[in-house]
């Protein structure tokens, strides 16, 4: 008998310079140590991981996204439509943005603007459990307030909280894997990150 | 204990991630997610790697193309991907069977040097032991490349190799300047071979051997196959007497070789990256040569920016073309380096090659290259005596020196996209590639088909 699900998903897009030069060889630690069969409790601890990281990151983040629904429909609908990314890559750069470290090879077009990694989240959790109602309370979110960093803020401190037992599926995937691969300002005016919204400084 | 299971994940420098199910709170597991795994056994000694793939269960869901790094495709479904099961193409070299799969399985040669080790791309050493962990819409799976790889003898490398051992053994005072090396790439790998007493060797190869690829690389592994003892062994002892090597950076050049775009052929294309000329100049470079085969040919278009780059900061960039390498007029007594690595190589009786044929190599290259290597005082008169030393020297078989400059501007336009191949999609999911299904090897029937 199939059950009811409910769907959270949370994306950020932060840069990908400077001290944050090793997010990204981070998260494909994180995700590799991780590994194929993970317990509940190891998950928790990934996520405590990621989400702290991420909230780290936040005072930088330059656009952010976050989605819940309750309809198991349209719950399925946008689980599966987070999920494809892995398989159709959308988003993900075909060929480098720029050279490794301290190296010099061919010029890409994209070269302005600072390189930038997403980082996504998506859950997909059993409707009417303690996790489903945690995740709803936590975004019961004023309209005015959907894109304000205290609200990216607080769903990020919320993720770690979740009692994983109810959760029936869960992906976690980052744009890019390599720092030479890494997105760049001016693909986040793409159409494929259309979505992404300003964050605001509230 | 496993609450989760992995059921897809991506890994690759443009993404990385993954997804998870725990099949105890999923009700309608395997009806409502789409996803199967299919298990695919590897050969003796390997394990089994599992994969993920979504199931398109209805036949109606449309098939689409789109284009996809030819890397990341080879490594999700195997080095040939989209010509499974057939042959690599034959190389123009000599050869003696097939290499030993066990040494073709350890190319991976990174330089001693820290410094260069950025610099270095062991992604073409990673090709023979590499397993897919996808299987496409072919009706075969991918050979074990360790065992296809041919067996080269000295004979085709010959030349790269002499020339290459010219430099160790005349220049072994020149420790500012950083080698080039952009041959073909089995001579760029003798070459090196022949100069890595005292050059580090930096290979930067960025791609895998493919049935149909623009590029040979499969060549290249076994050149590197072939010399892989002697590369081990000057790295040893390198690292053993705390020697410092001058370094060499080793390039395939037909890494960008021209392509039609037909689907029927993988773009296995790359550019290279190189330090810049800060790191270069940090590590006590000066002078950056350029190794090609003809004066003559352009710079590749992955090498204009750095040049250009390299000249604005004050490096010297010169270029040398093995074409003015002749066999000499007068016997050459070998150095210790060059004799080992002729014994080892079982070399011929061939003399080696020396700088435009003469016995006075020395003087006659500090000639033509005084920024390489400083002419002996007595040459410089020669040099200055009559004006420019073009018009002087124009006649001399090395004429790369005073004809050839490198790029002074950067690349005008952007850089073509390389390095991508054409995939079948249905649905979201990639179910193989557009060259299989042109040529007529797509056995199950798309949409239709799962473990």
């Amino acid at each position: 008998m199939s059950t009811s699900e409910i769907f959270f998903a949370i994306e950020l897009a932060v840069p990908l310079a400077g001290t944050n030069a090793g997010l990204a060889g981070y998260f494909r630690s994180l995700v590799h140590h991780h590994g194929e069969g993970p317990s509940r409790a190891d998950k928790a601890k990934f996520y405590t991981a990621v989400a702290g990281s991420l909230y780290t990151q936040l005072p930088n983040a330059l656009r952010g996204i976050w989605d819940y629904s309750d309809d198991v429909n349209e719950a399925k609908r946008m689980y599966a439509d987070y999920t494809s990314v892995l398989s159709t890559r959308r988003g993900a750069r075909t060929t480098p943005s720029r050279v490794a470290s301290g190296g010099v090879g061919f010029r890409a077009p994209e070269l302005p603007g600072q390189p930038v990694l997403t980082a996504t989240i998506a859950l997909s959790v059993v409707d009417g459990t303690p996790a489903a109602q945690m995740i709803a309370q936590a975004c019961g979110v004023p309209k005015n307030d959907l894109w304000t960093r205290r609200t990216f803020a607080s769903l990020l401190q919320l993720i770690p909280r979740i009692p994983f037992s109810a959760v029936r599926s869960d992906v976690f995937y980052v744009i890019p894997g390599s720092p030479d691969w890494a997105l760049t300002e001016p693909d986040l005016l793409t159409p494929e990150f259309s979505y992404l919204r300003l964050i605001e400084n509230r | 204990m496993s609450d989760f299971k992995r059921v897809f994940s991506v890994d690759d420098p443009a993404m990385q991630g993954a997804q998870w199910w725990q099949d105890s709170v999923d009700g309608n597991a395997g009806l409502t997610r789409r996803t199967t795994l299919i298990a695919v056994g590897v050969g003796v000694g390997t394990y089994l790697a599992y994969r993920a793939i979504d199931v398109i269960a209805s036949a109606d869901v449309p098939e689409t193309t789109r284009l996809e790094t030819a890397l990341s495709m080879q490594r999700r479904f195997g080095w040939s991907f989209g010509a499974h099961g057939s042959p690599l193409r034959t190389l123009p070299f000599a050869v003696a069977g097939i290499a030993d799969a066990k040494t073709v399985g350890q190319l991976d040669l990174p330089p001693a040097e820290g410094w260069l080790r950025p610099f270095y791309a062991g992604v073409l050493a990673e090709a023979p032991t590499a397993i897919p962990t996808e299987s496409s819409n072919e009706g075969t799976e991918p050979q074990a490349l360790a065992g296809l790889i041919p067996a080269i003898v000295l004979d085709g490398m010959d030349s790269a190799f002499r020339v290459g051992a010219w430099f160790p053994e005349h220049l072994p005072g020149v420790g500012d300047a950083a080698l080039i090396v952009d041959l073909a790439g089995v001579e760029s790998v003798a070459f090196a071979a022949g100069a890595c007493g005292a050059y580090s060797p930096v290979f930067c190869f960025g791609n895998w051997p493919h049935p149909n690829g623009v590029v040979d690389a499969h060549g290249v592994l076994a050149a590197l196959a072939y010399f892989q003892p002697l590369f081990q062994s000057s790295t040893q002892t390198v690292q053993a007497l705390g020697g410092k090597r001058s370094p060499l950076f080793c390039l395939d050049g037909q890494r960008l070789a021209p392509y039609d775009g037909d689907t029927l052929t993988f773009d296995n294309r790359y550019r290279v990256t190189l330090p810049t000329a800060e790191i270069l100049k940090k590590n006590g470079i000066r002078t950056v040569v350029h190794v090609v085969a003809n004066a003559a040919e352009p710079v590749r278009e992955d090498l204009v920016d750095p040049f250009a780059a390299y000249a604005a900061a004050g490096l010297v960039v010169r270029r040398v073309a093995t074409a003015e390498f002749l066999p000499p007029a007068n016997e050459l007594k070998l150095t210790k380096i060059a004799q080992f690595a002729i014994a080892a190589l079982e070399a011929s009786a061939k003399q080696p090659k020396v700088f435009g044929g003469f016995a006075d190599f020395y003087r006659r290259f500090s000639l033509a290259y005084p920024d390489v290597i400083r002419p002996a005082a007595d040459s410089l008169g020669a040099l200055r005596h009559g004006g420019a030393p073009v018009e002087k020297l124009a006649d001399a078989p090395f004429g790369s020196a005073y004809t050839w400059r490198p790029p002074a501007k950067p690349l005008a336009t952007p850089p073509a996209q390389i390095g991508l191949v054409p995939v079948v999609l249905v649905g979201a999911v990639v179910v193989g590639a557009e060259m299989a299904r042109r040529r007529g090897t797509w056995t199950r029937a798309s949409g239709g088909w799962g473990g």
